[in-house]
């Protein structure tokens, strides 16, 4: 497979290309589900159509092909003539699915197995059958689809030959009866050739430049045909010329795509090349100035179409360069009074400028507006983004060498120098770290354009009905995150889809809507990112959910029976539980709810489920906007440090001994007439008492879906953003710490990874 | 050297037309919908527009229109497909001084620009 791409273009095109296939299901999926706005079906055409402009360019002549059938199904749609039925989103989607490989053939330079052929055929029996009513609509739609590299059709180019002879004879027998006038005028004959996509536009070109040369006495075709954009394919005129003659000619093969030009006796072949510059100030400007005026006049009824034609016509008897213009033509002829004209013309300004004020939101400067791009790699911004973490690493040591210096030498010249410059480049990392996450961050879009049909499909499979409706795709996240929640995302809807949304017969019985919906939703909340998805469906069933648990040998009967129904939903995120009743096709892939809790929490991320039965689900992730940099609260346990990433901290409490409990031989503490576990991080981690025997005087709340703990730790530390370092393979996983972080005082603090530390304090 | 601002949503479009341009000489400006186009034409006066028909904010005829109604000797070459005869015919009738179809090749374009440009 060779196109003609290079290397440097292949990533414009796979993003570009991508984007527009993403359009293209987003909106069909969309235009299913009826709305048949048409905006949406001006963007759905808009994307076919661009894709078929750029396989074009490349050479790929069956994405061109098939991309054209997609866009003419569009453009049926959008004029009413072609209704939207499942059956053809079915059939677009599988179009849209074979664009795909298509494009993917130019990535990976082979073939794909697509039968594009095979795929047009389908689409043209669909629309045999569909498009019966408005037969001469499907004619054309078929015929368009054949993509011939000519704009005219067989039938339609035989006609236009019928006539152009038919004209030319009308000619010969005018020019004998007018032969006395000949002497003056000049004849002229332009073959345009028929490879020209737009031959009513070449004619029309030339019509110009005919008007610009002198009176037309004869033309065929008629402006008027001219203007229904019919091809012509031969034109033929009379002109008492006004310019010299070379002139004339000269401006007629400057219009590009003519074949032959007869001008007067000269026979002048250009099938080859053309030459001739194109020096004539085309005389449309004037002609569309005068248009606007004459619109406004019109449309404020101050002159009658009539009136207009009749003054427009006035004018083209002038030669145009010294043709008045259409106010003082009006005025002339008793029409208007010059008052009227005048403020006609300032209107006319004013719209025009309000029109070009009202297209963008700012036209301060022009130059603003201009796309000022620049691509660069993930690698580069991953390696800046790596120095702005060295660099926040070492500010945070310049602060805490900087409160040695004001705790020593306070007032000195030197240390009040010191402090200015410490604030400084504080502030400066601060809004280098912004501008940093700024460029790497990227709309969830990315990860939410798939789903759209990705439900659609699913729901179609399983025999439901589902919608999934998107909200804050806009909001922007670390592109490193896009990557990591990919994959829980898709889990968590598809276990909406199968186990969440009750069949259509069931949904029904239960007086619901026949349709389910699903909510996908992202937004900010306070530096972090929540993501939701929300289905309502049946719930989760929490009696179900403990029996498979008890089966499986989580917990006891005797905890179960004890279990609120807030940590019993918990259980869903156990290993090995699914509580549908039979394995579908869809979700039996062996992918639980356990790995995608242990996933996100990987993230230093939180994931929370909640549930009415007969109402719905919800489950919410909450992670950091970056992977890079966590927000942490610094603890200190004997001499070592630890990190709590500050999403899962709910909060701290100074402990007074007599809070102290034990429950079935575990500690806890009491909070608020809450009973919280405890989990003593010394214990743990089976930290080494040192000589001087300390006080654990402080808990830190912590929570992991529906479970809140208390870290007991010995000193609070302060927050600080911490730098991430993965152990890599070095070390390996140590349960319960997700990763490090080297602090400003140099001292590594261990990142909690929380889940793993409840699992571990209960094994201890 | 002559500036040519190279307006389409394609970005494709404008980075192949870009290269066939700069390589002899000219100087090239980009802008992806006609919004843009108009900002940019009246920010840096371009001495050809290639202007793309179907765009999203502003489309190509729409542009050229207002464009002319800036700079009434603005030179504008449209850029069209197959299928979009009758908007083709439009541009020419608003002023657009030639067109060029899409796919084209590199010396379709230069042979147009040196046309109106010389
Ligand atoms: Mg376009």
């Amino acid at each position: 497979m060779v196109f003609d791409i290079s290397e440097d273009e292949l990533p414009i095109f796979q993003a570009e290309t991508e984007d527009h296939l993403t359009t293209l299901e987003d909106g069909l999926v969309r235009l299913e589900q009826d709305d048949r706005d048409p905006e949406l079906l001006q963007a759905l055409f808009r994307s076919a159509h661009t894709i078929k402009g750029t396989a074009g360019m490349i050479g790929h002549k069956r994405l061109v092909e098939i991309t054209h059938v997609l866009e003419n199904a569009f453009d049926a749609v959008r004029k009413s003539q072609l209704p939207i039925s499942t059956n053809l989103i079915d059939l677009c989607l599988d179009t849209v699915d074979i664009l795909r490989s298509l494009r993917d053939e130019v990535i990976t330079s082979e073939a794909s197995a697509c039968d594009v052929p095979q795929m047009i055929e389908s689409f043209r029996t669909f629309l045999d059958s569909t498009m019966d009513s408005t037969k001469e609509q499907k004619s054309k739609i078929e015929e368009n689809s054949k993509t011939k590299s000519q704009g005219v059709t067989p039938v339609e180019k035989v006609s236009e030959i019928k006539q152009a002879e038919e004209i030319k004879g009308k000619i010969v027998t005018n020019e004998l009866s007018d032969l006395k006038n000949a002497n003056n005028e000049l004849h002229i004959e332009v073959d345009i050739s028929s490879t020209s996509v737009a031959s009513a536009a070449r004619a029309f070109q030339i019509l110009m430049v005919l008007q610009s040369a002198g009176e037309i006495v004869h033309l065929i075709p008629t402006q008027k045909t001219i203007e229904s954009a019919a091809p012509v394919g031969h034109l033929s005129a009379r002109i008492i010329p006004s310019k010299s003659e070379e002139e004339i000619k000269k401006e007629i093969l400057g219009v590009p795509e003519i074949d032959r030009l007869v001008f007067k006796n000269e026979v002048i072949s250009l099938v080859e090349a053309r030459s001739g510059e194109n020096n004539s100030k085309a005389a449309t400007q004037p002609e569309f100035e005068v248009s606007r005026l004459g619109e406004y006049l019109l449309s404020k009824n101050f002159i009658t179409a009539d009136e207009l034609k009749t003054v427009l016509e006035k004018q083209k008897t002038y030669p145009p360069d010294s043709a008045p213009l259409l106010g003082q033509l009006l005025v002339s002829m008793g029409l208007l009074t010059q008052s009227v004209v005048d403020h006609a013309i300032e209107e006319t300004m004013n719209q025009k400028r309000t029109a070009i004020l009202t297209g963008g939101d700012s036209t301060k400067s022009g130059d603003h507006l201009i796309d000022r791009t620049v691509r660069t790699s993930v690698e580069r911004l991953d390696a800046l983004m790596n120095l702005v973490g060295e660099l926040i690493t070492d500010r945070n040591r310049l602060i805490k060498i900087h409160s040695a210096f004001e705790r020593d030498f306070r007032g000195n010249e030197n240390t009040n120098t010191l402090s200015e410059a410490v604030v400084h480049i504080g502030r400066i990392t601060d809004q280098l770290q912004e501008e940093v996450m700024h460029i790497r961050m990227l709309p969830v879009a990315n990860v939410f354009k798939k789903f759209p049909r990705m439900v659609r499909d699913m729901a179609q499979k399983v025999g439901k009905e589902i919608d999934l409706v998107i909200r804050g795709q806009e909001t922007e996240l670390d592109r490193s995150v896009i990557e990591e929640i990919n994959d829980p995302l898709i889990h968590l809807i598809r276990n909406s889809v199968d186990h969440g949304i009750e069949s259509p017969e069931k949904r029904l019985e239960d007086g619901k809507e026949k349709r389910g919906t699903i909510i996908l939703s992202a937004r900010h909340d306070q530096g972090r990112i929540v993501i939701t998805v929300e289905d309502d469906g049946g719930g989760i069933n929490i009696d179900k959910i403990k029996a498979a648990s008890i089966r499986k040998g989580v917990i006891t009967q005797a905890e179960a029976d004890g279990m609120s129904d807030d940590k019993a939903i918990d259980l869903i995120f156990e290993s090995g539980l699914s509580t549908a009743a039979k394995v579908t096709d869809i979700s039996g892939r062996g992918v639980g709810m356990d790995i995608v809790r242990s996933n996100i929490e990987r993230l230093n991320g939180s994931i929370l489920v909640d549930s009415v039965p007969g109402k719905g689900s919800q489950f919410q992730i909450i992670l950091p906007l970056t992977l890079a940099i966590v927000p942490t609260l610094l603890v200190k346990v004997r001499e070592s440090v630890f990190a709590i990433p500050l999403v899962t901290v709910v909060e701290t409490q100074k402990l007074i001994d007599q809070k102290f409990q034990t429950v079935n031989g575990k500690s806890v503490v009491v909070l608020r007439e809450k009973i919280i576990p405890l989990i003593k991080l010394a214990d743990v981690f089976d930290l080494a008492a040192d000589k001087h025997e300390t006080n654990f005087s402080y808990v830190v709340v912590v929570r992991t879906s529906k479970q809140e703990v208390g870290i007991i730790v010995e000193h609070l530390v302060g927050e600080e953003e911490v730098v991430v370092k993965s152990f890599g393979h070095v070390i390996g996983e140590i349960q319960g710490v997700s990763s490090a972080a080297i602090l400003g005082d140099g001292q590594i603090a261990l990142i909690v990874d929380v889940q793993g530390l409840i699992k571990l304090s209960a094994n201890h | 050297m002559a500036k040519i601002l190279v307006v389409d949503d394609a970005e494709f479009l404008r980075v192949r037309i870009s290269k066939m341009l700069v390589g002899d000489g000219y100087e090239v400006i980009e802008a992806e919908n006609g919004l843009l186009a108009l900002n940019a034409y009246k920010a840096q006066k371009p001495d050809v527009v290639l202007m793309d028909i179907t765009m999203p904010e502003m489309d190509g005829l729409t542009a050229l229109r207002e464009i002319l109604a800036v700079d009434s000797g603005a030179k504008v070459i449209m850029l069209t497909a197959l299928g979009q005869e009758s908007v083709v015919l439009e541009a020419i009738k608003s002023g657009a001084k030639d067109f060029i179809v899409k796919p084209f090749e590199r010396d379709r374009v230069v042979g147009a620009l040196q046309k109106l440009i010389g």
